[in-house]
C-alpha cells in the first residue's frame, strides 16, 4: 500500500504525530506550560492562544479538550513528577519541558524516579512517559535557553533519548516514543521547526534504536546529531565538489544507540568525524569515538575527529553564538585534514 | 663507515626472512666471506656471509624473528671504528629514511591526486617516522600491510601529518607487484605442440643466460639465483620437457634429444635468443654441454654445476628413490642426498616437488629420462671429449661433498683450454642452493667478464 506523502514543517510533523497518537490511544495526554496556551477559554480567541511557546501544539486542545491537553503551572518539578506518576499508573503522558536547560529543577523526577521505576520494582512497574524538550543554539536565547544536554540524559540508564533531524523523523520518532513502554525524551531542535520535508501521512512509527544514513559515501563517515545533520549535508556538498565522498550517519536515537550502522559505515570509509552541538566533555560524541576506537580500531585509517561546541555555555553575543555552533566550514576543514 | 646488513632477497617471491641463528654475536670479530647468520625463506635455509671484515656492532633482528626483505638486520663496524649506541641508532634511521625515499619515488610516480581544484599535487609528507622510531601508520594501514606483506618502513605516507594510510599501503603493494612482474614473466611457450613453462626476466638488452635444471627438478631449483642474475642479465629458466610444469609427452628423453629440443625452444622464444650462455645443473649440465657441441655458434659461455656427462659414477640410491612411486617421505629422503646439510630440505620444497611428480605423465617422463641418461645406475653419456675440445670459456662448479656425482669429475675441466674449476666447500650436489651467495657472485663474474678470446 502506497503511503501518502505530504510536505510539512518539523513543527507540523510533531503536531501531526501527537494528533495521530491521541486519536489512536485515549490514554495519551499532553501536558506542559502553555501547551494549550489559553485556547478554548471563552474570552480568548483560539488564534491568539499560544499552543506551546513556539506554537508546536496549536490546535490540539480544540480536538481533544482540556481533559487531555493540560496547561500546567511553571513548576517543572511538579508537573514532570505528576507525569511520571500518571505514566506509572496507566496513562501515556507527553510532558513538555519547554527548554532542556530547565531539566535541573525536575531532574529527580526524571532520572531518579521515572528512569528507575522499572528497575526498582523488579520489572513490575513501568513509566511509558514521553518528555518533549527544545534544544539548540542559534535563536539568540542566551545561555539558559539554548543548550543541547542530551548527553546528560543519554548517560543515565533507564532513559531513551531520540534526536530527530528531519520532519519525517520528528513524526516517526515521536510516535515511536509514545508507543514505547519506557521513559523517552524527544529532543526537538528549535532551529529546525520551520524546516520542511516529506512526511508520511497517517500513523508513522520509528522505534528508538535505529540510525539512518542520510547520505551515502565512501571516503569518510560523518556521524551528525540533530541539526548537525544539516550542517554535515551542506559540508558534504562542498566536499563532493572536491572529490571527497562523505557518508552522513544520523543516529536518530542516542539511547539505545545503533552501533552496527556506525561500525559498518566506518568499516566502509575507514575514517570518522562526529559532529555534535552538545558540549564536548563526557558527551555522545566522545562516546561514539570510544565505541569506534574500541570495536573498529583496525578499520581506522586516520584519527577520529570531533567537531563540537566548545566547553562553555551558549553565548548570547550573536557572532559568538554563530562561532559556538559547529559550521559546515569547520566540518569541511576537518575532513580535509583527515583525507590529506 | 659501518656497514648495514640487510635481509637478502633470494626468490622472486621472497617477502620476509626468518633469522634462524646468528653465527656471530654482537661484539665478535667477523672476516669478510665468513658466514654470520643463517636465514630461512619460504623454500630454503641459507647462510649469509659477512660483506666486510670488522666487528658485529649490533644485531637488529633477533633469532626466531622475521624481517621483510631489505630491512636492516645487523650493523658491522670496520676494524677500529667506534660507534656509540646513539650513532648506531642514527645510522639505522638514516638508512630507513633512504629506503623510504626510494620507495617514495616509486610510489610518487603512481600517486594520482584526488580531483581537487585547489590542490593538484599529492601531499607526500616527509618523515612518517615518529621521534621514537616507530613508523607513523594508521591502524587500518598496519592491518593491510600485514595482510599484503608490505614493509611499512618502505611506504611513503600521504595521510594526515604524513601518516601512512591504507591507500599508501595498497599503492606500495601494487608497485611491488608491478616491479616484480616487469622483472619476471612466467610464460608457456609452444615448442612444436609441447608446452614449455619458463621464466624470463632481466633487462631486455642484457646478455642472455639460460638455466637448465637437472633430473627430477624444475626451474624452481634456481630460485635463489635468478633474482640476482636478472639484475645484470636477460635470463630464461625453463622446465625441461617432461619436467616441472611443462608438457610430458611420450618422446625421446635422451640428452642429445633434449639438447635439440632446447634449441627449438630458444627459437620459439620471443626476442633474441640465438646466442646465449648456458648454466646447467647435473643432467642439465650434460644437456648444456651437448647443446654447445651441436650448436657451437649459439653458445657464448658455459657453466656446468655438479654436471652429468663427465664420468660414469652416479649415486644409484638417489636414482632408485626417483624411480619409486612418488611420496612426500620418499622425496624428502631423496632430497637429503642433494645437500651437505640435510636441514636445508624444507617441507615446502618437498610438497612442491611432490605436486610436480604426481602430475599425469610425470613419472613416465622421469623414468624415461633416467633410463636414457643413467640406466643401470651408471652415466650412459660421456661428454668428456666434447668438453675438452670445446672452444668455449667453461666454468665448472662443484660442491666438495657432492654425494650424487663425485667431485672428482670436476677434474676433467682442468684439461679444458679455457676452463675454470671452482670447488665450493661445505656443499653437496646443489652449490647454487647451498651457497647461493658465493655461487651467484662467481658465476656472474664469469659470465659478465670481458671476453678473453
Amino acid at each position: 500500500m502506497a503511503v501518502a506523502i505530504r510536505q510539512m514543517t518539523y513543527a507540523q510533523a510533531i503536531n501531526d504525530a501527537i494528533r495521530m497518537e491521541m486519536r489512536r490511544d485515549p490514554r495519551v495526554i499532553l501536558m506542559g506550560e502553555d501547551v494549550a496556551g489559553g485556547a478554548t477559554i471563552a474570552h480568548l480567541q483560539d488564534d491568539e492562544a499560544w499552543g506551546g511557546v513556539l506554537g508546536v501544539t496549536k490546535g490540539l486542545v480544540q480536538e481533544f479538550g482540556r481533559n487531555r491537553v493540560l496547561d500546567t503551572p511553571i513548576t517543572e518539578a511538579g508537573f514532570i513528577g505528576a507525569a511520571v506518576g500518571a505514566a506509572s499508573t496507566g496513562l501515556r503522558p507527553i510532558a513538555e519541558l519547554m527548554f532542556v536547560d530547565f531539566f535541573g529543577v525536575c531532574w529527580d523526577q526524571i532520572f531518579d524516579q521515572g528512569a528507575k521505576l522499572r528497575y526498582m520494582f523488579g520489572g513490575k512497574a513501568s513509566c511509558p512517559l514521553v518528555i518533549r524538550t527544545m534544544i539548540g543554539a542559534g535563536m539568540g536565547a542566551a545561555g539558559q535557553h539554548s543548550g543541547c544536554h542530551y548527553s546528560v540524559f543519554t548517560h543515565m540508564p533507564g532513559i531513551k533519548t531520540v534526536v530527530p533531524s528531519t520532519p519525517a523523523d520528528a513524526k516517526g520518532l515521536l510516535e515511536g516514543a509514545i508507543r514505547d513502554d519506557d521513559l523517552v525524551v524527544v529532543f526537538e531542535n528549535k532551529m529546525l521547526y520551520n524546516v520542511s520535508g516529506d512526511v508520511p501521512e497517517g500513523e508513522y512509527v520509528i522505534p528508538p534504536g535505529k540510525a539512518d544514513i542520510k547520505r551515502e559515501g565512501i571516503d569518510i563517515t560523518i556521524v551528525a546529531i540533530s541539526r548537525m545533520v544539516h550542517q554535515a549535508l551542506e559540508a558534504a556538498d562542498t566536499l563532493q565538489a572536491q572529490g571527497i565522498s562523505a557518508e552522513i550517519v544520523d543516529p536518530r536515537s542516542l539511547s539505545p544507540l545503533d552501533e552496527d550502522t556506525i561500525l559498518d559505515s566506518v568499516a566502509k570509509t575507514h575514517r570518522l568525524i562526529v559532529v555534535d552541538e552538545d558540549n564536548p566533555r563526557c558527551s555522545v560524541a566522545t562516546d561514539i569515538a570510544a565505541l569506534v576506537a574500541d570495536k573498529a580500531f583496525s578499520e581506522l585509517d586516520a584519527p577520529i575527529k570531533l567537531v563540537t561546541a566548545p566547553h562553555t555555555p551558549v553565548p548570547f553575543s550573536p557572532p559568538l553564538e554563530q562561532f559556538y555552533i559547529p559550521s559546515p566550514e569547520r566540518i569541511v576543514a576537518t575532513v580535509q585534514e583527515l583525507t590529506g | 663507515m659501518a656497514t648495514i646488513l640487510n635481509m637478502p632477497k633470494w626468490g622472486l617471491s621472497m617477502k620476509t626472512g626468518l633469522i634462524v641463528e646468528w653465527l656471530k654475536k654482537a661484539g665478535e670479530a667477523v672476516q669478510q666471506g665468513e658466514p654470520i647468520v643463517e636465514i630461512e625463506s619460504e623454500k630454503a635455509t641459507n647462510e649469509v656471509e659477512a660483506p666486510v671484515t670488522g666487528m658485529m656492532r649490533s644485531i637488529e633482528i633477533q633469532e626466531g624473528d622475521s624481517a621483510p626483505v631489505g630491512a636492516a638486520i645487523a650493523v658491522i663496524t670496520l676494524p677500529g671504528e667506534e660507534l656509540s649506541d646513539k650513532q648506531v641508532a642514527e645510522l639505522l634511521r638514516e638508512d630507513a629514511e633512504i629506503k623510504r625515499q626510494r620507495a617514495e619515488m616509486l610510489t610518487r610516480q603512481r600517486t594520482t591526486p584526488k580531483a581537487s581544484a585547489a590542490d593538484t599535487s599529492p601531499r607526500v609528507v616527509r618523515a612518517p617516522t615518529s621521534s621514537g622510531g616507530r613508523v607513523n601508520a594508521s591502524p587500518a594501514a598496519r592491518r593491510l600491510a600485514q595482510e599484503l606483506g608490505v614493509d611499512l618502513a618502505t611506504v611513503a605516507g600521504t595521510g594526515p601529518g604524513g601518516m601512512i594510510g591504507r591507500e599508501d599501503v595498497q599503492r606500495a603493494a601494487e608497485e611491488a607487484e608491478a616491479v616484480s612482474s616487469e622483472e619476471a614473466e612466467e610464460k608457456v611457450v609452444d615448442v612444436e605442440g609441447v608446452a614449455i613453462h619458463c621464466l624470463i626476466a632481466g633487462p631486455a638488452d642484457a646478455p642472455r643466460v639460460v638455466f637448465v635444471h637437472g633430473l627430477g627438478g624444475s626451474y624452481e631449483t634456481w630460485s635463489l639465483n635468478l633474482p640476482g642474475f636478472a639484475e645484470q642479465f636477460r635470463i630464461c629458466a625453463l622446465d625441461l620437457a617432461g619436467a616441472g610444469s611443462s608438457d610430458k609427452p611420450a618422446m625421446d628423453y635422451s640428452v642429445p634429444s633434449l639438447a635439440d629440443f632446447l634449441a627449438r625452444f630458444l627459437d620459439a622464444l620471443d626476442g633474441e635468443w640465438q646466442r646465449v650462455s648456458l648454466v646447467g645443473h647435473s643432467l642439465g649440465g650434460a644437456i648444456a654441454l651437448a647443446f654447445a657441441s651441436r650448436y657451437p655458434e649459439r653458445v657464448e659461455r658455459l657453466v656446468l654445476v655438479d654436471s652429468a656427462g663427465l664420468g660414469s659414477e652416479i649415486d644409484g640410491e638417489v636414482l632408485n628413490l626417483m624411480r619409486a612411486e612418488p611420496t612426500t617421505e620418499g622425496i624428502r629422503v631423496e632430497l637429503t642426498h642433494f645437500f651437505a646439510h640435510s636441514g636445508l630440505v624444507q617441507q615446502a620444497l618437498v610438497e612442491e616437488l611432490y605436486q610436480q611428480r604426481i602430475q599425469p605423465g610425470a613419472r613416465e617422463a622421469l623414468l624415461a629420462t633416467t633410463e636414457a641418461a643413467f640406466g643401470g645406475n651408471r652415466q650412459r653419456i660421456d661428454l668428456r671429449e666434447t668438453l675438452v675440445s670445446l672452444p668455449k670459456e667453461v666454468l665448472v662448479v662443484w660442491g666438495n661433498v657432492d654425494g650424487v656425482i663425485p667431485v672428482a669429475h670436476a677434474q676433467e675441466a682442468r684439461l679444458v683450454p679455457k676452463g675454470k674449476v671452482e670447488i665450493l666447500e661445505g656443499c653437496g650436489h646443489c652449490p647454487h642452493i647451498e651457497r647461493a651467495d658465493v655461487f651467484n657472485k662467481l658465476v656472474m663474474a664469469f659470465l659478465g667478464a670481458e671476453a678473453s678470446l
